[in-house]
């Protein structure tokens, strides 16, 4: 990571201060975590796991209860669209029918599809955290410009919850 | 045998591995400590920062995306919550943070910098919050410039005065010595 040509443009002094400086740097003790901090972040990367292996069959499960629901969506669109043809109707006017009903059926088949793919974009949307933190970091602006600084503390916390790794504009950096 | 890199050991923890995870923590640990501890100078404050970085990566870990180096994923997690930090000690000011002290140390800070046995851990303790990020980001966990500038959230410019000032300072505390 250190190998950047680019990194060289700050000028061959810069170059040989960086390297003077860790140099000395090199020889400062290096200070390790102390075991029982290891003990407590290994234990908290097993709960976490844990706790994800616990949740993954009810992911599972919600799939399925997914399905199930768009199958018996559609079996009751078919099966409705067949009861409400009188017969008499179907004898009179045989031909009409036979053209209408495919087109009726596509229509409630194309509306309960559309609902199928939109419960399947949620994961699209939840992707969209990008837009969720923007609008999240206008707010703390604004908070930021009305001096309410100990609500904004409080909310850059909760932003941070949410999104730890999303950068910051200036104008809310320490 | 071959070191597996960080993201396949990120992908195999994700995927359920603790052993890759342990693997992974080793390999990181020491730097990231020094990186929190040298920026904070109490050994109890840089233990909560540490645990408290590793938990966010931990929970984030599922919304990690491969096609970025772990390291400065990892270390923007700790930089954001380090920055929390002292945010939380010092409100949100209208100066930016670049002309605080930067260059005009007051007297005691003078002082302590003629000071003939002033260290070079001293030193990085005297250095405007951003160089010393940016000189722990480079010195500690190996980071290249851009890399800097993306984990602190500045352009390439600013990061390379950060640094630039930080290392002429660090230099000249050398010199003294």
């Amino acid at each position: 990571m250190t190998n950047d040509p680019r990194d060289q443009q700050s000028g061959p002094e810069f170059e040989q201060d960086l390297e003077a400086v860790r140099s000395a740097w090199s020889g400062l003790e290096k200070t390790e975590p102390p075991d029982l901090l290891n003990q407590a972040v290994l234990n908290t990367a097993r709960r976490e796991l844990k706790a994800r292996r616990r949740s993954r069959p009810l992911r599972w499960l919600g799939g399925f209860a997914t399905a199930t629901v768009i199958v018996l969506a559609l079996t009751i669109v078919i099966q409705h669209d067949e009861q409400q043809t009188p017969p008499d109707l179907k004898k009179t006017n045989g031909f009409m029918l036979q053209e209408d009903a495919p087109v009726a059926r596509k229509k409630e088949m194309r509306s309960v599809a559309e609902e199928m793919s939109d419960s399947l974009a949620q994961p699209a949307r939840e992707a969209d955290g990008d837009r969720e933190a923007d609008a999240w970091i206008e707010r703390l602006l604004l908070l930021r410009e009305t001096r309410q600084d100990e609500k904004l503390v409080e909310e850059l916390a909760a932003f941070r919850e949410a999104f730890p790794d999303y950068p910051l504009p200036p104008e809310l950096r320490p | 045998m071959r070191e597996r890199s960080d993201k396949t050991l990120m992908k195999a923890y994700v995927g359920g591995s603790m052993e890759a995870f342990e693997h992974l923590y080793n390999r990181h640990r020491g730097p990231l400590y020094r990186y929190i501890q040298r920026q904070v100078n109490d050994a109890a404050t840089a233990n909560d920062l540490f645990q408290g970085s590793w938990e966010k990566i931990i929970k984030a870990s599922g919304n990690y995306k491969p096609s970025a180096p772990f390291s400065a994923w990892m270390y923007r997690i700790a930089h954001n919550h380090v920055m929390d930090y002292f945010r939380r000690l010092r409100p949100v000011s209208d100066t930016p943070p670049d002309e605080i002290e930067a260059d005009h140390p007051g007297p005691e800070k003078r002082l302590l910098y003629e000071h003939r046995n002033f260290d070079l851990r001293e030193a990085i303790k005297q250095l405007p919050l951003e160089q010393k990020d940016a000189i722990l980001l480079k010195l500690e966990a190996g980071l290249d410039l851009q890399t800097i500038a993306d984990v602190t959230g500045v352009n390439r410019e600013t990061a390379k005065s950060r640094l630039r000032y930080a290392v002429g300072k660090l230099k000249e505390t050398l010199r003294e010595q």
